[in-house]
């Protein structure tokens, strides 16, 4: 249903806010903004006569909380599988645990008070008991008491209050972060998408926003605060922007653009089973980058000529507090393989950065992960964690095409210690007579400017690079994206960024080498095109990029393509490089990048 | 009456996973089962007992199982206990 377009009680005019997209599509709602915190809680007396009535909305709540979760569980089960799912499961026998339960119902009913109340007391002692534990782990688990306690809290005053089903308009839900339990309402109306302050890109929010096909933007800065509720709110999971309170004629636009953009997607489709060659007959491959078997289809869809970057860590993630078994990385792995065939996959091992599920898996937790036992580091440290993975990934090898490569890799001491590593597995396998391919291609990330500067070094003793800008430019640039003070400074087209891809470009080219990129900057048109001069043939992006990247690599010529990028190395700053490559491509291809003209 | 120590040997104790696991196999059976770990002793049914337990790696849980399937019923935790509840360390 069409929300009605009202200006903003608080603030006016149209306001845009960016993010990183993580499901795509586009949404348009009004703002429901989630606290974290439950509504405030009171202790309310209730008359002698009402406490049977009290004692059944608490299993009312109860019930539906149950349901709730058991729900939650199959779907979550269905798209990720049982092992995940079954957190939801320990919380739905939480619910239904009658040691908690009872405790509750005696408040009530010895206290004649609200169940709410009384729900909220049983929450915090049980709080407090597992606080007391010594086991760090065990005594985080009061998080998931407290996570249940707060679903029946929601329930509880959904039930003698209002629920969000009630509301008869679109609703786009915003919050600072978002638990499991949360998403429990996503998938119903009137929900139609949802932004959130924090969340990675392979946190739970994420992934949950892609299992259910609903468009989500994450990584707003304050986003809370600078929205309000009830405000019109335009959530736009293909650019990772949000725009609030935008004007009708905004609205229109987007409504279009959603079907404009169905018509577009069909129409780009249509160049999936054609090569990605320029006019002068350079040929480039465009690669996907995935990190859930289920985009596998989606890969192939839109026509990629393979996987450039797949990312293990999903399958900590999912498997988390315990570590997946070699047969499970295995059988993802050759699942992959047998699926892509004729076609590369590159596996990338695990970079689980120092955050919270990584901490689950390896009990660390650091000031600035971003500069600590993360990538490479992390896997030399884990050595166990990692030899399982390795050695599921040189067995998946005999099965199909695999390269793999490793992330984060600042020197060659290192890339040669975990090269020692993999002879070691090698030989341990020719020991217990197991099948890999002996040819199996190691290759490694460029995302450290130590690397990108030595890379012609790297370059002597790998089979390829790849360069993973997103990184690259944060840590060359000091840059933390999500920063809001100096987000603005994350520039693509930073001269120093140019000079690093370039060299790297041409360290690979000199040993003979392939060379691809598989950050975010391969799936920009503009910058496309830059790469596309310095000498990049192979590139790899979220699947829905491939049919526009290979649109704007038909339109142009490498010729062209080659001087835009030699001026752009002459130019001194981002501004004036990024100017004048539009410039350039306004006049060398008037007709813009997304003709694709045969 | 059929009691029998038992040690946990999983990395990560009778966290909330393995829990849900344990009364799921209690469940089964028509025995009242409880389960005590120093002083306390809780319902084995009851999966915030056994969370509340904080039963970590290495220490050792009494079950205690009365009725007509208490033998069963105590194996079948006990090879659940000793599988490390299928968990990959």
């Amino acid at each position: 249903m069409t929300p009605p377009i009202v200006q903003s009680p608080v603030r006016s005019g149209s306001r845009t806010y960016k993010g990183f997209g993580v499901s795509p599509g586009i949404a348009i709602g009004r703002a429901v903004i989630v606290e974290k915190k439950v509504a405030s809680v009171y202790r309310v007396p209730i008359k002698e006569e009402d406490v049977g009535r009290e004692v059944n909305r608490f299993l009312e709540a109860l019930d539906v909380t149950r349901r709730e979760l058991l729900d939650l569980k199959k779907k979550v089960s269905r798209s990720m599988g049982e092992e995940y799912a079954s957190i939801f499961e320990a919380h739905a026998l939480m619910v239904s645990d009658p040691s908690f339960a009872d405790k509750v119902i005696q408040k009530i009913e010895s206290e004649q008070v609200n169940a709410e109340w009384a729900v909220s007391e049983v929450q915090e002692e049980l709080e407090a008991r597992f606080e007391s534990f010594e086991d760090e782990y065990l005594r985080d688990r009061g998080a998931d008491v407290k996570d249940v306690g707060d679903s029946l809290l929601k329930n509880l005053q959904g039930i003698a209050h209002h629920d969000l089903s009630e509301i008869t308009h679109d609703i786009i839900i915003l919050a600072d972060d978002l638990l499991p339990s949360d998403t429990v309402h996503f998938n119903r109306r009137p929900i139609v998408g949802f932004a959130t302050e924090s969340g990675g890109r392979t946190s739970h929010t994420s992934i949950i926003a892609k299992s259910l096909f609903m468009p989500a933007v994450i990584g707003v800065p304050r986003l809370t605060q600078i929205v309000d509720n009830d405000e019109l709110v335009i959530v736009d999971g293909y650019e990772g922007t949000i725009v609030v309170n935008p004007s009708p004629a905004l609205v229109a636009e987007y409504r279009s653009r959603v079907s404009r953009h169905e018509e577009y997607e069909r129409k780009l489709l249509e160049n999936r089973t054609i090569p990605a060659t320029t006019k002068d007959d350079r040929q480039i491959s465009l690669q996907a980058n995935i990190e859930l078997v289920e985009e596998l289809n989606d890969a192939i869809r839109y026509g990629a000529e393979g996987i450039g970057l797949y990312r293990s860590e999903f399958l900590y993630i999912s498997k988390s507090p315990v570590l997946p078994t070699e047969e499970e990385h295995f059988n993802l792995y050759r699942r992959l393989a047998e699926a892509l065939d004729p076609n590369w996959v590159v596996i990338r091992t695990f970079d689980l950065g120092g955050r919270k599920l990584a901490r689950e898996v390896i009990g660390s937790k650091e000031n600035n992960p971003v500069l600590g036992l993360r990538g490479l580091r992390l896997c030399m440290k884990h050595r166990d964690m990692f030899k399982t993975q390795l050695r599921a990934i040189l067995r998946a090898s005999a099965f199909g095409k695999i390269k793999l490569m490793f992330p984060l890799v600042s020197g060659l001491q290192e890339l040669r210690q975990v090269k020692t590593l993999v002879r070691e597995i090698k030989s341990e396998l020719d020991a217990e007579g197991i099948a890999y391919n002996p040819e199996l291609q190691i290759g490694i990330m460029i995302e450290v400017p130590a690397a990108a500067i030595i890379a012609d070094l790297l370059a002597t003793e790998v089979d390829f690079l790849s360069i993973g800008t997103n990184d690259l430019i944060q840590y060359s640039l000091a840059i933390d994206r999500s920063n809001e003070n100096v987000g603005y400074l994350y520039e693509p087209l930073h001269p120093a960024i140019l000079r690093l891809v370039s060299m790297v470009i041409q360290a690979g080219r000199k040993a003979g080498i392939p060379v691809s990129m598989c950050g975010e900057m391969a799936s920009d048109p503009l910058y496309a095109i830059v790469l596309l001069g310095l000498g990049l043939e192979i590139y790899s992006m979220n699947p829905s990029a491939i049919p526009v990247i290979k649109n704007v690599i038909r339109s142009v010529r490498y010729k062209d393509c080659k001087r835009i990028a030699e001026l752009s190395l002459q130019k001194k700053t981002a501004q004036e490089i990024e100017e004048f490559v539009i410039e350039s491509v306004a006049m060398r291809f008037p007709d813009g990048l997304v003709n694709n003209n045969p | 009456m059929f009691t029998k120590d038992i040690e946990i040997k999983n990395k990560l104790g009778l966290h909330a996973r393995a829990a849900a696991k344990l009364v799921h196999a209690a469940a089964k059976y028509r025995s009242s089962i409880k389960v005590r770990k120093g002083s306390e002793e809780v319902d084995a049914k009851s999966i915030l007992g056994i969370l509340l337990l904080a039963a970590g790696r290495g220490s050792v849980i009494t079950l205690t199982a009365d009725g007509e399937d208490e033998m069963d019923a105590v194996a079948a935790i006990q090879n659940l206990v000793d599988a490390k509840f299928d968990e990959v360390e």
